[in-house]
Formats: C-alpha cells, sequence, structure tokens
C-alpha cells in the first residue's frame, strides 16, 4: 500500500458528479477505492485497528454529508485525508493517552512470504520492528505523528504533504525534519539503537545504492 | 530549514553535529551535489558519524517498512451504510411546535373541509312521499350521512291534509358512535313522542352511520302538533303502535357490522 498511492484523476470527479446528481453507487466505488487509504492514516495517528475501522466509517460518513460541498480546486484525496487526519488527531487527542499496540497482528501474520514462513526467526525479528516503530509513533506528540503517517504510511511527497496539510513547502520540510528528530529520539529511548536485521539491510542497502 | 554548507573551519565536533543534520535531507534528496559530497567525505573519514547514518538509514528503513504491519481493514463498507441508515434516522429533523402547530391546524381544516364538501356532495334529498295513516314517511333511499336533530328540523316540509311533518327514514346503526357506546341499549319506542333531547341526534347518528348501512331498519320521524314521533321499522315489519320495542345493538365485535335485536315488552 506504502507505494500504492491513490491518485485523485478525473474519474474521482466523474464519481463525485454521479454521486451528486443521485447515483449511491458512485459513493460506494468511491468508498471502496479509498477505504484503505483512510484506514491506514486513521490506524497511523490512533493505533488500534478497532478504532482505526470505526473512524475510517466516520471519516467516509462526515465525506458524504460533506460532498456537495467539496470544491475541486482540491484534490478529491487531499480533501479526503484532510478530514482523515483531522478526525484522528481529535480521537487521538480525546483519548489523552497513549496507546500501546498489541504485538503486531494477526494479518500481518497471514500475508508473511513463503520465504518468511520458513525463517521463522527472520518473520519474528520483522515483527518487532514493526511493533517498535508503531509504539514509538503512538508516543510522538500529535503534530508530529501526522506528518510522519503522511510521509511513511502514505509514502506522500513533501508537496503532497503541504497540500494536504495546507502548508508551504518548506513548512512542510520543517515539520518533518522535527517529526523524524522526536521519532528517533523516541525511538532510541524506548529500544535503544535500530538493529540490523537482513530485511533492513537489504533496504538500507537499497536506498544507499539509490543514492 | 535549509541544509547548512559545511564550514571547513569548523571543529571536528561541529563537522559531526552538522554532518548528522543533513542525513534528513540527504534521505529526502535535499542536499545539492557539493553538499552531498562533503557528507561523503566526511562520513568516509568519521566512523561515529558513519556509524550514526547506517542507525538513521535503518531506521527510516523500518518507518517505510512499518506499514506493513498495520492489520488489513476488510470490508467497512457494511458498517458504513449501516451507520449512515442510524444516521438518517436519528437526523430527521423534529418537528418543532411552530412547524407541527400550523400543520395540525392545516391537517383539522382539511378535515372540515373534506367533510363539508362530502356532505354537500351527498346531500339528504328528500324523497317521494307516500302516505301512511296521516302520516308521511320517506323511503328507505337515504343517502347515509349524519343527520343531526337541528337537520331533521330544518328538513323540507311536506303539507298533508292536516298536518305539517318532516320525516327521514334512515338506515342501520352507528358504528363509530357504537365504539364510544357499546353495548348501547337504544329505547325506540315504535310509536313514542321523542322530545328532541340532547340524547336524539345521538341515537339518530348512531342509525345513520353505518357502513354499510344495514338492511331493513328504518327510523321514522314526524312532526306533528305533538312534537316529534319516532317509528323503527325492522325487516320491513312496520311495529305499529302495539307495545315497545327495544333495539339492542350488539357491538362485540367492532369490526363487524353491528347486528340488531329486537325484544318485544309490553307496556
Amino acid at each position: 500500500m506504502n507505494g500504492e498511492k491513490t491518485v485523485a484523476t478525473d474519474e474521482d470527479g466523474t464519481l463525485i458528479a454521479r454521486f451528486l446528481s443521485g447515483d449511491a453507487t458512485a459513493f460506494d466505488t468511491l468508498f471502496r477505492k479509498y477505504q484503505d487509504y483512510v484506514y491506514h492514516i486513521l490506524y497511523g495517528i490512533v493505533g488500534s485497528a478497532e478504532e482505526a475501522r470505526d473512524l475510517t466509517q466516520d471519516v467516509f460518513l462526515q465525506v458524504y454529508r460533506s460532498l456537495p460541498r467539496f470544491r475541486h480546486n482540491a484534490r478529491f484525496a487531499t480533501w479526503l485525508y484532510r478530514i482523515a487526519v483531522n478526525r484522528g488527531v481529535d480521537a487521538a487527542r480525546g483519548a489523552k493517552r497513549w496507546r500501546f499496540l498489541p504485538l503486531v497482528q494477526d494479518n500481518s501474520a497471514k500475508e508473511q512470504s513463503a520465504d518468511e514462513m520458513t525463517e521463522p526467526e527472520f518473520a519474528f525479528e520483522k515483527q518487532m520492528e514493526q511493533k517498535f516503530i508503531q509504539d514509538t509513533l503512538q508516543r510522538c506528540p500529535l503534530s508530529h505523528r501526522d506528518i510522519l503517517v503522511l510521509r511513511y504510511y502514505r509514502d506522500m511527497s513533501l508537496e503532497e504533504i503541504a497540500e494536504t496539510l495546507d502548508c508551504s513547502l518548506a513548512a512542510a520540510k520543517v515539520r518533518l525534519y522535527r517529526a523524524r528528530k522526536v521519532f528517533k529520539e523516541q525511538y532510541e529511548t524506548l529500544y535503544g539503537a535500530p538493529t540490523v536485521t537482513a530485511r533492513t539491510k537489504e533496504d538500507a542497502d537499497a536506498t544507499q545504492a539509490v543514492r | 530549514m535549509l541544509p547548512k554548507q559545511f564550514d571547513k573551519t569548523s571543529a571536528a565536533a561541529n563537522f559531526c553535529a552538522e554532518a548528522q543534520e543533513q542525513f534528513f535531507y540527504r534521505v529526502e534528496g535535499l542536499l545539492s551535489l557539493k553538499q552531498e559530497a562533503t557528507l561523503q567525505a566526511h562520513l568516509d573519514s568519521c566512523e561515529r558519524c558513519r556509524y550514526q547514518w547506517n542507525q538513521y538509514r535503518l531506521l527510516e528503513s523500518q518507518l517505510c517498512l512499518a506499514h506493513e504491519a498495520i492489520p488489513a481493514p476488510g470490508d467497512l463498507s457494511a458498517g458504513f451504510y449501516q451507520k449512515l441508515a442510524q444516521e438518517r434516522k436519528v437526523s430527521t429533523p423534529r418537528l418543532r411546535w411552530f412547524i407541527t402547530l400550523p400543520t395540525f391546524a392545516t391537517a383539522i381544516v382539511a378535515i372540515v373541509l373534506f367533510q363539508t364538501v362530502n356532505h354537500q356532495a351527498n346531500p339528504i334529498t328528500p324523497m317521494p312521499l307516500r302516505s301512511e295513516k296521516g302520516v308521511s314517511v320517506l323511503s328507505k333511499n337515504v343517502a347515509p350521512s349524519f343527520v343531526s336533530g337541528s337537520e331533521i328540523a330544518n328538513m323540507p316540509t311536506q303539507s298533508s291534509a292536516s298536518e305539517q311533518h318532516r320525516s327521514v327514514s334512515l338506515k342501520g346503526g352507528g358504528h363509530r358512535a357504537l365504539s364510544r357506546h357499546k353495548h348501547a341499549i337504544v329505547s325506540l319506542a315504535t310509536t313514542v313522542t321523542l322530545p328532541m333531547t340532547a340524547k336524539q341526534p345521538v341515537v339518530l347518528a348512531m342509525l345513520n352511520d353505518q357502513r354499510p348501512p344495514l338492511e331493513g331498519v328504518d327510523l321514522e320521524v314526524t312532526d306533528n302538533e305533538r312534537g316529534f314521533e319516532s317509528k323503527v321499522h325492522i325487516g320491513g315489519e312496520d311495529l305499529g303502535n302495539h307495545g315497545t320495542r327495544v333495539v339492542t345493538i350488539n357491538d362485540e365485535e367492532p369490526s363487524t357490522m353491528p347486528t340488531f335485536a329486537v325484544e318485544q315488552s309490553q307496556e
């Protein structure tokens, strides 16, 4: 999902127009197209699958109500994300507590590749890494959490982040820089220096090669 | 915050701090070629910063992979549409008094108008008279509408040889009225003088408001010198002036047509 950016296209505009003219199936199409998109954002912010599911439905309820007021000078996805992040931040702020993710859940284990299944230790390491990341994310202030989710859960570019958060590109850079720094500090406070696993090493090497 | 250029005159410690600040910009691809080269040169020569850079890359990689741990949401549409239906139900606008009051008043006016129009469309028309022992009697074919005492009093009159009279023939018993007067016993003497008391219109209404009208129950009201006289004809039998007939209207089963029973009582 991270690399599969859902780009709002003219198709969205067509679907919105159909919905506004009374075609209920058009909204259903929009819902199915973007539900994972919204869910991942909310999960990153609230850190609970159940709550993220619930909030995703709430976000689409709000979209359903507000769609007649949607202005096409913004991308639908951007507008949708803005609603989602605001809803998620409100929910997380209302909870007034840190959320602790359970051990990486069920579905991720099911989605393991055949190679991972034959290397249980590797899979376990991977799960622990992801748990540490998610827990650390939940300990970051909301003002940093939202931009980290945008960047790392939705793989948004700085330009997209700036558009979504309605700020300048320079402001987006500064916010992401600070958020990343805070995240690293939190992580090291909790878990020490990140350990090298085969997976992260491969990925880091690949990153280095690209650089 | 823009990337800083390395100052070659800075102390080594400053080099390290500044170099580590560049990690973010390097990952985001925001360094110029010159900045990139300077940073790489420092990393090649500084083991501590190289270690930090590797740590930064590792954490970056783990962050980029973290989304894979998110449990799949499944299909959320069913829950969404359930919530939507609930919301629509709840958000049905509550009627406030300034909305309900005019609506209620309008409904009442509409009902009254409907009744009026309906009544005018089905007037009680005087039917051909037949003479019977000096009393004019209307036929049975009277429009089955509500007839009040005052309406009876205002009915067109016909002159006969000896008296002015008004008469009406009614059918059936009042189902709606009966719902308010269950097991009502309507005592109508076959030939009695009925003073126009408050009960009289009720009785008439009860007899007239039957849907469908009962066959064979007729009430004859005659206006003569002695006042209003009433006669009940049941099953085509003129009960005459002998005895008293008590008409019992049985409404134990309101959904069905009331039945009439006739009892004979001696005066």
